[in-house]
């Protein structure tokens, strides 16, 4: 696999904060208690947040896609 | 007294768990899936149909997986269990079980007159327009005062129990049409209606949780099948 470009490297990122968020939510639905909804919707939506705003920082680092 | 008695309640309102829908796990299995194939493979964004995956699986799914995630957290937080993980509300719980008719919460949770795995926001909840929200931005208020530890000894209610909560339900019935003291008049019957003669505490239904009287009560069992 060829070296990773910036954008890449940000959609890597993004991969790894909105994974984290799934295990977070995940985990938060195994009880139902009010701490699974505290930590979901603090810890868990704050990591989608991060992730999908990497995701779109690289839309716009990597600028207009090229027909093909 | 109701049915048999028992020196202590059920332990049912331990943490419980509930699955989420079955769609749930779908989206989350396919979002998970995606996201992990962009993770070990970010390079397949640079063909055109690979930049319309990561739109999708990094930022279309993660949104309807949160979304679902939040709307299953939003039912969750009406149930009885949810309510009872705070400990300071356990002997709130502990009272539904009260082997005695006097006890207003206990007779609508034994008798099914409110659902019983949603028994405390069947009656803690306004049902005026804005009920719902209301009590969802309460609870988080009292998850702030929860786990900063700055509740109140004794727990009260903002507001005196609005008497439109009870007739909600109640009003019109015939079991509550039949009772001479909610209808012999049109004078108390619009006292009512108004809130002018509460229905917990002028003297008629005047007994609730009562939680520091619990160490002598005797407690119903609880229903044979679960």
């Amino acid at each position: 696999m060829a070296a990773l470009t910036g954008v890449e490297r940000r959609i890597r990122w993004s991969a790894i904060f909105l994974l984290a968020g799934l295990a977070v939510e995940a985990a938060s639905l195994l009880k139902v208690a009010a701490l699974s909804f505290v930590v979901f919707t603090t810890v868990g939506l704050l990591l989608f947040a991060v992730g999908a705003a990497l995701f779109l920082l690289s839309l716009l680092e990597a600028g207009p896609a090229e027909k093909t | 007294m109701l049915l048999a008695a028992s020196v202590a309640p059920p332990a049912e309102f331990n943490l419980g768990s509930l699955s989420p829908r079955p769609e749930f796990y779908f989206v989350f299995t396919i979002t998970a899936l995606l996201i992990l194939a962009l993770l070990v493979r970010p390079d397949l964004t640079r063909q055109r149909a690979g930049k319309m995956l990561a739109f999708v699986a990094l930022f279309v799914l993660p949104i309807t997986t949160g979304w679902m995630g939040f709307a299953e957290h939003w039912e969750r937080s009406k149930t009885k269990e949810f309510c009872l993980s705070c400990h300071v509300m356990k002997p709130y719980g502990k009272s539904l079980y009260v082997d005695d008719n006097e006890y207003i919460p206990a007779v609508h949770f034994q008798n099914n007159y409110v659902p019983s795995d949603h028994a405390c926001y069947t009656c803690h909840t306004s049902y005026a327009l804005y009920g719902s929200i209301q009590a969802k931005m309460n609870g988080m208020r009292h998850l702030w005062v929860y786990y900063t530890h700055s509740y109140p000894d004794t727990i009260k209610l903002y507001h005196p129990y609005n008497n439109r909560e009870c007739l909600h339900c109640h009003g019109g019935s015939r079991k509550f049409e039949a009772v001479s003291a909610h209808k012999d008049t049109d004078t108390t019957f619009t006292a009512i209606v108004q809130g002018r003669v509460s229905c917990l505490e002028s003297g008629c239904h005047d007994v609730a949780h009562e939680v520091h009287t619990l160490k002598d009560a005797e407690f119903w069992p609880g229903p044979k099948e679960r």
